[in-house]
């Protein structure tokens, strides 16, 4: 758990946060829990990728449409995989969660790449869109199954959770885009300071 | 106009005094409202405070128990502490001559 409150601190400084970053790492070094310190992290990154949103509004919607369009190309919607029917067939395979897992990684890498001058809050931005749809999604299915299908509700039950909370791994896919564990030019200034 | 938070923040500020910078300030609202403070929310009304000019800040040295990130130090300006006293005269304008709020707390 610390070490993923290091990460979080460490995701702070990229955000151009350092001030922040360094109460965290304070509060952290003077006792307090690092579930506690994460949240507090998590709660700075949201805020930021929230401003990003109101303060470039273009730059967001860009993002969020890459992202989107990413998911239905390496989702095999389009443009010809719905003719070849390999969607069907990766996703209903023993790898099949892996492969869905690796989309949406995919997603957050694309985001990252096209988005150099501020990545971490614009694919925060665009995991929340996707977590969206993705719950719309659910909504409508959970509709669909409890009115047409009531006996396959038990099964979506369990695999409704998963697709919500799939999208977060376009974050982790996002931080690898932007270099997040290679450090970039921010991590180097931090080692000069330390 | 300032709100609550803020006016908070710019007190924190003063009771502090010379060492007033993120944690100290966060504590002292924890400690006065009895309640949890996002730290980003403090950073943010620090943001807009600064751009107001209500308060300055200034670079710290890097410290090792930050994890060698320096301390941002923040000072209320002049044009704060009047923002302050326009504030407490307003609040205490309204708190006058209310039957409701005599006598104590508890």
């Amino acid at each position: 758990m610390r070490r993923i409150a290091d990460e979080g601190i460490r995701l702070l400084d990229r955000i151009g946060q350092g001030e922040l970053a360094g109460d965290l790492a304070e509060e952290l070094h003077l006792g307090r829990s690092p579930a506690w310190v994460l949240a507090q992290a998590m709660a700075a990154v949201v805020g930021a990728a929230a401003t990003a949103v109101r303060s470039q509004p273009y730059l967001t919607f860009r993002a969020v449409a890459t992202a989107w369009i990413t998911l239905q190309i390496v989702n095999g919607q389009w443009p010809f995989a719905p003719h070849l029917g390999i969607t069907g067939w990766l996703l209903t395979s023993a790898g099949g969660p892996f492969v869905m897992v690796t989309q949406y990684v995919a997603c957050g890498w694309v985001v990252a790449r096209l988005h150099r001058e501020n990545p971490v809050p614009l694919v925060f931005a665009s995991a929340g869109f996707l977590t969206l749809t993705n719950a719309v999604y659910v909504m409508m299915r959970t509709l669909g199954m409890m009115r047409f299908r009531p006996s396959w509700f038990a099964v979506d039950f369990v695999a409704m959770p998963i697709v919500l909370l799939l999208p977060l791994v376009t974050i982790v896919g996002g931080l690898w885009g932007a270099d997040f564990w290679r450090g970039g030019p921010l991590d180097r200034d931090m080692k000069v300071a330390r | 106009m300032l709100t609550d938070f803020e006016l908070m923040i710019l007190l924190a500020i003063l009771r502090v005094g010379d060492e007033a910078y993120g944690v100290p300030i966060s504590r002292q609202i924890e400690a006065a409202t009895a309640r949890p403070v996002t730290r980003a929310s403090v950073y943010t009304a620090l943001d807009r405070l600064q751009r107001l000019g209500l308060v300055t800040s200034t670079l710290g040295q890097p410290t090792p128990e930050r994890g060698g990130r320096a301390k941002r130090f923040f000072t209320v300006t002049a044009q704060g502490l009047r923002a302050v006293k326009e504030a407490q005269r307003a609040f205490a304008t309204m708190w006058r001559g209310l039957p409701q709020l005599k006598g104590n707390l508890s």
